[in-house]
């Protein structure tokens, strides 16, 4: 190799300032997301590979079920289904009233949330983050911000697409704040991640504040990344220290951040009806220009 | 005889990959070793005509893609970590184990600070340090039983 080809020396230094130029291009801005694109690509046999097994095993365990379990399941699952359909029929009657009211007040009504499920991947990305590896991407419509749930609660939002898969961080990750409320009362504040999978805490209200341990925290919606109204944690420990500003509140989140396989990915009301009516006027504006080249 | 070893290295770098990202239990997952870095070094101590700096910058853009840390990272101190193992590939080659462990020990300190430091400018997880140490040493001890997995699989591709 000190042969043919540029020297040791000449080599390091190409690839550290290619690396270095790397770092700052994708710290700055989106420019590098096509090379992501790229590299995802590569690492995609290499994610199956280790997700393989344990899909298999699912897979496996699901068809080797015997006739009485599967009927027994079944069963099971039917009437749970009439449960939750009972308490949907008063939830339709009381989301009408709902938007009636808010129509009578004259503000926006809240327009329905679409949502699909996702698979999240058996794979450990970083040990020292809460990250997760999801098995939809750009082609499924998943965009970067996008708010992730499962049946109990949040789960994390999208913070990164590729074409066939994504990357998402969990709310209880240290990086991660998500704007709640307290649904007893309304009170606003920010639930943090702390890097424990079982607990969340809230750093930014004063001694006096009205929480007490029990408390539902649910979105709040400001911010504009996660819908409304999404149950988060429940307050599991309030600490007021008067020596000090703030108390020290701890949650625990509603949703099983460590033991999910498949999540919800969620599209806002709000954001399928600005897309709806960016598109419209994209055609409008495209029939527009027609009409202006073909008369002229 | 060169096709063989061609595979033996895809085939071992390969599972190294998929060890890096395959799901271990919470108490355990701090101290995941670093199983590409050690297959690398394997390869660029026995065979450094094929495996040089611009295959371990390759790795590196891949480990950072598979762990969505930013776009270098694992490059940069890959290529670093490379280089010094190039420099001296011919000494370690008769290095005993003790030598080498310690020599392994350097080399991954050093990778470990690049990629600490890059985290520390890049304003990512700083608080973070110890489990750099966790998986230095993890590294360290698994190398013994490692070598000896990749030192089976060169000698059958001979």
């Amino acid at each position: 190799m000190f042969l043919r080809g540029p020297s040791l020396g000449t080599r390091l230094t190409l690839f550290a300032v290619l690396s270095v130029s790397l770092m700052v291009l994708d710290s700055r801005d989106d420019h590098l997301q096509s090379v992501r694109h790229i590299l995802s690509g590569a690492a995609q046999p290499i994610r199956e590979a280790v997700d393989f097994p344990f899909a298999a095993t699912a897979w496996f365990k699901l068809a080797s079920r015997d006739r009485e379990t599967l009927t027994l399941e079944n069963e099971q699952l039917k009437s749970e289904q009439l449960i939750s359909n009972v308490r949907l029929q008063r939830f339709a009657a009381l989301e009408a009233e709902n938007s009636r009211l808010r129509a009578l007040m004259e503000s926006t009504a809240k327009v329905a949330d679409r949502v699909l499920v996702t698979e999240i991947l058996s794979i450990d990305l970083d040990p020292l983050r809460h990250r997760v590896a999801l098995d939809k991407g750009l082609r499924h419509g998943a965009f970067t911000g996008q708010a992730l749930l499962d049946a109990h609660g949040v789960v994390g939002q999208i913070t990164r697409t590729g074409p066939l898969n994504s990357e998402a961080i969990l709310i209880s990750d240290p990086d991660h704040a998500l704007p709640v409320e307290i649904n007893r009362n309304g009170l606003r504040t920010i639930a943090v991640g702390t890097g424990k999978p079982d607990e969340l805490s809230l750093p930014f209200l004063p001694n006096n504040a009205d929480i007490q341990t029990g408390d539902l925290l649910v979105t709040s919606g400001l911010g504009g990344r996660f819908p409304k109204g999404y149950p988060v944690a429940v307050v599991s420990k309030v600490e007021r220290n008067p020596h000090e500003k703030f108390a020290i509140i701890n949650a625990t989140p509603a949703a099983a951040l460590n033991q999910n396989r498949e999540v919800l990915l969620v599209w806002s009301g709000e954001k399928i009806a600005r897309d709806e009516l960016a598109s419209a006027i994209e055609r409008e504006q495209g029939n527009y220009s027609q009409t202006a080249g073909g008369t002229p | 005889m060169r096709r063989r070893t061609l595979a033996a290295i895809a085939v071992s770098t390969f599972f190294s990959f998929a060890l890096t990202i395959a799901p271990l239990p919470e108490w355990l997952s701090s101290y995941r070793p670093d199983f590409v870095v050690l297959t690398i070094f394997f390869w660029l101590v026995s065979v450094p005509n094929w495996v040089g700096v611009g295959v371990a910058w390759a790795c590196g853009m891949l480990l950072d893609t598979l762990h969505g840390s930013l776009l270098g990272q694992h490059a940069l101190a890959l290529t670093v970590f490379s280089f010094i193992t190039l420099k001296f590939h011919l000494r370690i080659r008769v290095f005993t184990i003790w030598q080498e462990l310690i020599a392994l020990l350097l080399l991954l300190s050093v990778y470990h600070f690049l990629l600490f430091w890059s985290d520390g400018i890049g304003n990512q997880n700083v608080n973070y340090g110890w489990s750099h140490a966790a998986q230095l040493f993890a590294s360290v001890a698994i190398w013994p039983v490692w070598v000896t997995i990749l030192n089976t699989l060169a000698r059958r591709s001979r």
